[in-house]
């Protein structure tokens, strides 16, 4: 039963985290990209005011770190969808024709797993640039790769099960197989990885985010929340502490729903 | 493992595709006005020869500024990686031969809990605590600007002193994840056969979970050694930009903000190249440890 306790757990603590970014209007009445603020109200202590404080710009960081996470989770969500979509048919395609497709395939995604994620991520950018629309397409072309060897597993065992002899001793056109057949049967494993990569996504979108790399003013993100706050972590804790804690609730909601799913799997 | 190989090629195809980028004054005599394969070409026969160029940004050789950066990385890495297995692999084990117990499920909630942290933010909340209110240890640098003419063991009680919050900070994160990977073969060991017999031929509990359970369960962390290579690579890339640690991941942050190619290739290349060593490693490691696959 203790993996119930885990997804339960995980599936309360990111509905939370969900209701709290999508309500965020309704909890606070402050503007969190708003610059009306004098210079009074910049760098304030949590208050009753304001439960996390403000920022170098006297924005209120509690608002902040709600928005911040429908940017974070949004891009995690967008990241996932692409990175799960490509590396699946990447994986099935290797998996099905087999041979020197799949040789040739696999060695193109064992090459790009040579290079730590977040070596490969700065590079990339380096390469294309900066910003939320190519933080997106890197983060997907550096998350795929985990996708693609899970399903081309899958696909390969499959393959040799007797209903797929029967489809193909049937006729039936190879994307319908791909589609209908194989992909539908790889479901329960690639869910629970798909929901444990959500978790490195927002991980190292944060990482990014918070390098300068991700997010751009005046939308925050949790990480670059997070890099408003470095500068001035002597003197205005609570812009660093607050957003870490959010990356820690939502990447810990996700871990927990993907190992209680894993582990009722096994 | 030999597959893995391709990695460099692409890492040396990064090359052409990356200077069509840059616009500088400076294209004709950096060669980035050929042909890209020209440019790749002439960049992979330099390299080869080991020839790996000057550093645009910083005016010196890339091999001079590497020589610098790998020590000072490695005294973090190394460091980080025996806390990591010290803690990892204690509190994993206590997490698998407990599991189901309360000790058991408190240690596995608080590894997921820990590798839910992010690495840099972890960090900050180090310096936080440790540096800016307990003032106990430095936050940045390797070392302080007054112990240069002192000898040999404040040096060392210096850098330490210095290397305490990074390696602190790395081996958490690092033992929360070996911690993981400990409890999940501690409890497969478990459930063998050959555990239950050793239990039924009488034999005291705790002598069956440390001598039958626990060996066996260890077997599989070695190759967790070569796979580890580049994790701290990549994780010390943000802890090195954090403490200011003059190591290879500032080396490459600096030089992908300054552009600064022949710096991103050389660092890009030996990153790869830890992957694939690491791989390699982690293969030769685990047929030393399980006989088994010896064939």
């Amino acid at each position: 039963m203790k993996y119930n306790r885990q997804f339960v757990m995980g599936l309360s603590l990111l509905g939370l985290m969900l209701a709290a970014s999508i309500s965020a209007p309704w909890i606070s009445r402050h503007d969190p990209n708003a610059l009306e603020s004098p210079a009074e109200t910049r760098y304030r202590a949590p208050s009753f005011e304001h439960w996390f404080g403000t920022d170098q710009l006297g924005r209120d960081v509690f608002t902040r770190v709600l928005y911040g996470g429908r940017v974070s989770l949004l891009i995690a969500l967008a990241v996932v969808i692409g990175a799960v979509t490509f590396g699946a048919l990447y994986g099935a395609i290797s998996g099905y024709f087999g041979g020197v497709w799949d040789r040739l395939l696999m060695r193109i995604v064992d090459a790009l797993l040579a290079f730590p994620l977040v070596f490969l991520a700065v590079t990339l950018m380096a390469i294309l640039g900066t910003g939320l629309k190519w933080l997106i397409i890197i983060l997907i072309l550096g998350s795929w790769m985990d996708i693609a060897r899970l399903v081309r597993a899958e696909v390969l065992s499959l393959k040799q099960r007797p209903f797929i002899f029967r489809a193909r001793a049937a006729g039936l056109p190879t994307p319908r197989i791909l589609f209908r057949h194989l992909l539908p049967n790889t479901l329960t494993t690639l869910l629970a990885a798909t929901i444990l990569r959500v978790a490195d996504v927002i991980l190292l979108e944060s990482a990014l985010s918070f390098l300068g790399l991700g997010a751009q003013p005046p939308t925050a993100s949790w990480g670059a929340i997070l890099n408003d706050g470095k500068a001035v972590l002597a003197t205005a804790w609570w812009i660093t502490a607050f957003p870490g804690q959010a990356i820690v609730i939502a990447v810990l909601s996700f871990n927990l729903i993907g190992e209680g799913l894993r582990s009722s799997q096994a | 493992m030999i597959h893995l190989s391709p990695g460099d090629v692409t890492n040396l195809y990064w090359g052409p595709k990356t200077t069509r980028q840059s616009l500088e004054a400076l294209r004709q005599q950096r060669g980035l006005d050929q042909p890209l394969a020209q440019q790749f070409k002439t960049w992979t026969v330099r390299f080869f020869r080991g020839d790996w160029g000057y550093s645009w940004a910083r005016h010196r050789a890339v091999t001079e500024l590497l020589k610098e950066a790998i020590p000072a990385t490695l005294q973090l890495t190394v460091l980080a990686l025996v806390l990591n297995f010290l803690l990892g692999i204690f509190f994993g084990a206590l997490a698998g031969m407990y599991a189901g117990r309360l000790l058991g499920r408190f240690c596995n909630f608080s590894s997921l809990v820990i590798y839910s942290i992010p690495t840099f933010w972890l960090a900050l909340i180090f310096i936080l605590l440790f540096s800016l209110k307990l003032q106990w240890l430095p936050a940045a640098q390797m070392s302080s600007w007054f112990a240069v003419d002192v000898g040999f063991w404040e040096k060392l009680g210096d850098r330490l002193h210095h290397l305490i919050l990074p390696v602190a900070v790395l081996g958490l994160t690092g033992a929360a994840a070996t911690a993981r990977y400990v409890r999940s073969r501690m409890i497969e060991a478990q459930q063998q056969d050959y555990i239950r017999l050793a239990l039924a031929k009488g034999l005291p509990r705790r002598r069956v979970i440390f001598q039958h359970a626990l060996k066996n369960a260890l077997l599989p962390v070695v190759t967790l050694l070569g796979l580890y290579l580049p994790f701290l690579f990549s994780g010390a890339f943000v802890v090195e930009v954090i403490f200011a640690w003059p190591g290879m991941g500032r080396l490459a942050y600096e030089a992908f903000f300054a552009k600064d190619y022949p710096v991103i290739f050389a660092v890009n290349f030996i990153a790869a190249a830890m992957v694939i060593l690491g791989n390699l490693l982690a293969d030769l490691l685990y047929q030393l440890a399980d006989p088994r696959i010896r064939s």
